[in-house]
């Protein structure tokens, strides 16, 4: 029962895990985005759609195991597009981030809805066929993977300091001859394809579904593991699954019939308010983070 | 390398004109002071020639070809470094990060070559530093020494220290004058920016001085101090403030067993102290013998066992006016009325008229050099930046004034201004509790002196009492 549970918790995991390390690389260039439950939104949509459209509408021939590969993809590169575009936002425009993110979950959640209803001339609620789904334990273990890769590269290679140092002091690295804006534009756009990506998990692998609500809070979350994890990929492992352990035991009380359906589902959200409560004040973030850079 | 600077003007955006047509030439191997008072233009002018500015007009020349820089990493390629005196070492990076940064992007990690060079030039200097921290946790005398190694690393050949001794202990002073030395018997350049004229005439082979973004005199050794005050100052018009009217018996200030704990450490121990009216206390000490525990605990900033009464009232002027004193980014009208918004709210609201007048009045009264009361009070010189600090604190008309380290990194004329300010208060009728490092600060003002050794009270008396000699020693923990 418990190894079970702590299974499901991996898997409930993943999507935080990955919208998380994609924000810390955002964020320590100095790039907020809190635009991430729009992208994983946008993300779940993308997938399935762009490859039901492939198949049923373009007719085209692909080797089945290819489909959910084509779908993440498909995720990845709608990240990538609204990650140029608040990228371009925060740093040659010097707009401001805050109202980019939050234009972008805005955005987001109206265009799935009506995506959905548009496409599939459903409300909200769309099956996704068997032959899109990509194994979770798959891309769970990507994730993992994923997170220790950034960890080696923002603290292990050059290219990790360079980024560092645009998110802490950006006016020593324009200086040192680093392309400030260009360094944060491009982690934006990884960051926002990451989460995309956290998105396509949700629908093609985890759930099997599309829905209008299927990010749940979990871009929100992710952005809290940001916090808990101290911009350190290797920390969100565990913050990622401290949430995964709570929304799994969540739908274990339920299945079990421990208290009502309304309360039980609260759980992982308030455990996950308490954790970040407990650390905000000890987390330090990038000392230029959301702040433009501009010249003189 | 040979560098000549050709009538170099600045005017920033905010309409400062900080240089106005200034040449100068740097010969190799020797070492160029820089000398004026804060807001020069000292160090605009360096700024232009490290690539962090770029000049409004004006031309430079390195070994004769003319020179334009994009940024510092091109200056940096021609051997020109600059260590600022606010170090700009980039925090959240090790010290051997910092290093690495200048290598550029790539996938790869940073090269075993990079610590083995920088150990190696650390060594020369008889630098020890610890390259895998945080440059955060380093000290600032370690700091300075990590872009030192840095500037050496990338090659420099002119290397500009701005200011080097503001964060530096007197034995660190020492063995940076000893560091200069060598980095000339190597050939190097070294330009020496300092408002300190002890200081230039130590190392300086050359002096020239700026005053108000123009070139005004260079002198060669033997240096006359009074001509490079002169020079620097223009005239000095500080007429000196007789101490008057006897200490009184009131107290402003009583401290009574005052235990301050940091880390587990008890850094203030048992200190007793009382400041009375028409009293200057000074506490002077080696820099971190619990003296700024001991100013934090007083005015609140920090927990404390112990008592501490004051009556009428305190003005507080912090050591860091930056951190502590001052908000940046925000204008001289709304750093003027920080802590006294109420005198300037009705029914709740600000009245910025009112809010405008008082900072017209500090401009006037105090003399700060500003383009206008809505300045952002970062476009202010460090000089005027502590006078808007001293005129705000000292217009609370509280009885009791602490002052912590309130002339560091200022000019003279600001520094006799600053002092001048404190014993008219004094005189007024206030106490003040002055903590300072710098003695002859407190012989001139102080009426009482109090020693401050690893967290106690060893020595105080009347300034009478407490000669040089005795002073010294009890410092020392003698």
């Amino acid at each position: 029962m418990i190894d079970l549970l702590l299974l499901q918790a991996l898997l409930a995991a993943t999507p935080i895990l990955l919208a998380a390390v994609g924000e810390i690389l955002t964020e320590r260039s100095g790039v907020v985005n809190i635009g991430l439950e729009g992208l994983m939104l946008l993300g779940a949509l993308a997938g399935p759609l762009f490859v039901d459209y492939l198949k049923y509408k373009v007719g085209a021939q692909v080797p089945d195991p290819l489909w959910p590969l084509l779908a993440i993809l498909a995720s990845a590169f709608v990240g990538i597009v609204v990650g140029l575009v608040h990228g371009y936002i925060s740093t040659y425009l010097a707009g401001d981030q805050i109202i980019s993110g939050v234009a972008i979950n805005l955005f987001a959640a109206g265009a799935v809805a009506y995506g959905i209803q548009a496409y599939w001339g459903v409300a909200g609620y769309k099956q996704v066929p068997d032959w899109a789904k990509a194994d979770p334990y798959v891309v769970a273990t990507f994730a993992l993977a994923l997170a220790v890769f950034t960890w080696f590269l923002l603290f292990k290679t050059r290219l990790g300091i360079v980024i560092r140092a645009c998110g802490e002091d950006p006016e020593s690295a324009f200086n040192m001859g680093v392309d400030v804006n260009k360094v944060r534009l491009l982690a934006t756009v990884a960051g926002s394809a990451l989460a995309a990506v956290a998105g396509a998990y949700l629908s093609i692998a985890y759930l099997s579904v599309v829905t209008k609500e299927i990010s749940a809070g979990r871009g929100f979350i992710a952005l809290a593991n940001v916090v808990f994890a101290n911009w350190n990929p290797l920390l969100a492992i565990a913050g990622a699954y401290i949430f995964g352990f709570f929304d799994a035991l969540s739908y274990w009380l339920q299945t079990m019939g421990v208290g009502r359906y309304e309360i039980t589902r609260m759980v992982p959200y308030v455990a996950t308010l308490l954790i970040v409560a407990g650390v905000m004040g000890r987390a330090k973030p990038p000392r230029a983070l959301g702040k433009p850079f501009k010249r003189e | 390398m040979q560098v000549s600077l050709k009538e170099i003007h600045k005017v920033f955006s905010d309409g400062t004109h900080a240089l106005r047509g200034v040449s100068l030439d740097i010969y190799p191997g020797e070492v160029l002071a820089l000398l004026g008072e804060n807001g020069a233009g000292k160090t605009t002018l360096m700024k232009i020639l490290a690539g962090i500015y770029k000049p409004t007009s004006g031309e430079i020349y390195i070994d004769g070809k003319k020179t334009k820089f994009k940024n510092a990493r091109e200056a940096l390629r021609l051997g020109i470094a600059m260590v600022h005196q606010h170090l700009s070492l980039i925090p959240g990076l090790t010290a051997l990060e910092n290093i690495a940064v200048l290598e550029g992007a790539g996938l790869g990690p940073i090269s075993g070559e990079v610590r083995k060079r920088a150990e190696a030039i650390a060594a020369e200097l008889g630098f020890e530093i610890d390259w895998d921290r945080d440059v955060e946790e380093l000290p600032l005398g370690v700091r300075q020494r990590v872009e030192i190694v840095k500037a050496l690393y990338w090659g420099a050949d002119l290397l500009i220290l701005d200011e080097p001794t503001t964060v530096l202990s007197p034995p660190e002073v020492k063995s940076l004058f000893q560091v200069v030395k060598n980095l000339k018997q190597k050939g190097k350049s070294i330009v020496y920016i300092t408002h300190k004229i002890p200081e230039v005439l130590e190392v300086a082979d050359r002096i020239a001085v700026l005053r108000r973004g123009l070139k005004v005199a260079e002198f060669k050794p033997p240096y006359d101090a009074k001509k490079l005050v002169e020079a620097m100052v223009g005239e000095l018009k500080t007429e000196s403030v007789e101490r008057s009217g006897e200490t009184g018996e009131r107290p402003v200030l009583e401290v009574v067993d005052l235990w301050v704990y940091e880390g587990g450490r008890a850094v203030v121990q048992g200190v007793n102290l009382v400041v009375r009216e028409r009293e200057i206390l000074a506490v002077v000490g080696v820099e971190g013998n619990g003296q700024e525990h001991l100013v934090e605990a007083v005015v609140g900033l920090r927990k404390y066992k112990g008592v501490v009464k004051i009556h009428g009232g305190y003005a507080y002027i912090p050591d860091d006016r930056h951190g502590k004193a001052l908000v940046l980014e925000k204008t001289l009208v709304e750093n003027a009325i920080l802590g006294k918004e109420a005198e300037f709210s009705r029914r709740g609201l600000i009245s910025w008229k009112d809010a405008e007048r008082f900072t017209a009045k500090l401009v006037e009264e105090f003399g700060i050099v500003t383009p206008g009361p809505w300045a952002f009070v970062k476009q202010l010189s460090g000089g005027n930046q502590q006078k808007l600090v001293v005129g705000r604190e000292l217009s609370r008309n509280a009885k009791l004034i602490v002052a912590h380290q309130p002339t560091r990194g200022l000019d003279v004329a600001t520094t006799e201004y600053v002092q001048h300010l404190l014993l008219k208060a004094r005189n007024n009728g206030a106490g003040v509790l002055l903590v300072t490092s710098d003695l002859d600060e407190a012989y001139k003002l102080a009426d009482t002196i109090a020693v401050m050794y690893r967290g106690r009270i060893v020595a105080i008396g009347s300034v009478g009492e407490m000669t040089l000699d005795v002073v010294g020693k009890k410092m020392a923990g003698l």
